[in-house]
């Protein structure tokens, strides 16, 4: 017999925080709004990911 | 147990996921509810793991072989401040996510669709399954490669270690995985005794870790690709997936943060010491040429071999298959880990596999595909090891943001959310990376500009 089975469910439950269970996180959280700058430097940083990516497949392609 | 269990008192059902972690915490209590130096080293060792498994599978087999690289072509002068420096920054980074998963037990990819919605969601988890797929290639290149020293012909090796991760991952447990996985990753400390066997000359690495010199030949295209190459042996998006969704599967809580902090200096302190002992390795090869487009097969082993013997050799080649092989594991996972979150499928190591079918189909089906990509006659294997190092470096700067702003997320984060010094030291890693990567791209199309600035 495993040692949990020797364990009440209350006892299991006061080991975990309330949102530690997987039943909890299937709440979602509530989504948060973007400020005009942080959209514009995740755009921005967005842009410079597929520059330099660009840059590298053309290294890649071109060696 | 089987199936779920129903708690009367609080009218709430937990299922096999919640037993094994409740498990886990309740060991946790009593070692915090005992005092004394014993109790305090049990707590130790129950809440370790996930910075340790983080910093120690980044020195994978890609990051081992750029090291190598480096050694035998620049020697220690500029790389081992160098590497230090990578591993300042993979802390800064890394203890932010302890943070964020502690804050809130939930998963970095998770937190990402939930905070910032589907589209941005999207965009870093289809950044993470690129790279981890084109790392995991990586992975099993480095197990070939230190087989191959062994005569092991590629087919065989490559199922092998397929084998060995497919039991290693499913071990249904957590806490048994962390384990299993942690002592394979202790072998990554084989370089450091390695390196004492090369006899180094610690005056000259006194003076090369105090004086930092700049680069023999200056910067070119080819040393900011080796720059790039070391940097994204340190520093990665998988990283931050991992770590967060692991200390959450762990279970650890704000109670815990200090240890989690701990777990992850220990790790860096760890890694950055077997990265070192790598270049001091290889640093003797200089006199010999060597690079990363030399490097073929077991040919950094066999190099090395009048210089460790035999059997240091045969070390230098298991540690590399022990780096690609704990790296695989890790990156596998982290890419699990992130689907079950976005998917909202069940994602756990404590799952069974019954339970868990979309989590362990992504974690083998990962594996198996990327093994099989190796075994691909005539591809460029090494100039792959370089190229997707590079591609992590380059990824970083995105995937920072949204961690940057997740962990300075009040209603998330409470009072664990990011002091000052914290957003300074984060934003100057980010703005390295951005550097960085400018300059490579300025090499690549704009040479003359480059060459303005110092660069040739």
């Amino acid at each position: 017999m495993r040692k949990t089975d020797t364990l009440d469910s209350q006892t299991m439950l006061s080991a975990l925080e309330p949102d530690q269970l997987v039943s909890a996180k299937k709440q979602p959280l509530p989504r948060r709004s973007l400020r005009p700058w942080q959209s514009f430097m995740l755009w921005l940083l967005r842009l410079y990911l597929v520059a330099v990516m660009g840059i590298l497949i053309y290294q890649v392609v071109n060696r | 147990m089987s199936g779920p269990i129903q708690s009367g008192a609080a009218n709430q059902v937990l299922n096999h996921e919640d037993v094994d972690r409740a498990q886990d915490r309740n060991r946790v209590a009593e070692a915090r509810a005992h005092s004394g130096l014993r109790s305090r080293l049990r707590l130790f060792w129950l809440l370790i793991g996930p910075g340790i498994l983080v910093m120690l599978g980044e020195n994978d087999g890609p990051s081992m072989i750029s090291y190598a690289a480096t050694g035998a072509r620049f020697g220690i002068g500029f790389f081992l401040p160098f590497i230090i420096l990578t591993f300042a920054m993979a802390v800064v980074v890394q203890e932010m996510t302890v943070r964020v998963g502690a804050a809130t037990h939930r998963g970095h990819a998770e937190l990402i669709f939930a905070r910032f919605g589907p589209f941005w969601g999207w965009f870093s988890v289809t950044d993470l399954a690129i790279g981890n797929l084109l790392t995991l290639i990586t992975e099993f290149i480095a197990i070939r490669a230190g087989l191959g020293f062994f005569g092991v012909p590629p087919a065989v090796a490559v199922c092998a270690a397929v084998v060995v991760l497919y039991f290693a991952l499913i071990t249904h447990r957590y806490w048994t995985w962390e384990r299993i996985t942690l002592a394979f990753a202790a072998f990554n400390l084989i370089f450091i005794p390695l390196a004492f066997m090369t006899r180094p000359d610690w005056h000259s690495v006194g003076n090369a870790l105090l004086s930092w010199r700049p680069l023999v030949g200056g910067i070119s295209n080819d040393t900011l690709l080796m720059i790039l190459a070391v940097t994204g042996a340190t520093v990665t998006p998988w990283m931050l997936f991992f770590q967060q969704s692991a200390i959450v599967d762990k279970g650890l809580t704000r109670r815990d943060v200090s240890f989690g902090r701990i777990d992850t200096i220990l790790g860096a302190l760890l890694a950055a010491g077997a990265a070192l002992g790598m270049i001091l390795l290889t640093a003797p090869l200089v006199s010999h040429h060597m690079s990363a487009e030399q490097f073929q097969a077991a040919e950094f082993a066999q190099s090395l071999q009048p210089v460790i013997g035999r059997l240091g050799a045969s070390l230098f080649a298991l540690g590399i298959v022990e780096a690609g092989m704990v790296a695989a594991i890790t990156i596998s996972v982290s890419s699990a880990y992130a689907f079950g979150e976005v998917t909202h499928k069940p994602h756990s190591l404590n799952l069974r596999l019954r339970e868990g079918r979309v989590f362990y189909s992504v974690l083998f089906l990962g594996v198996a595909g990327a093994a099989g990509v190796v075994l691909i006659p005539g591809l460029p294997l090494v100039y792959i090891v370089l190229i997707v190092n590079v591609m992590a470096v380059l990824a970083m700067p995105p995937a920072l943001a949204f961690l940057f702003m997740l962990v300075n997320d009040k209603e998330i984060m409470g009072d664990l959310v990011n002091p000052r010094w914290v957003n300074m030291l984060a934003a100057g890693v980010g703005m390295l990376l951005v550097a960085a990567g400018t300059l490579f791209a300025m090499s690549v199309v704009a040479p003359k500009v480059f060459a303005a600035l110092g660069g040739h």
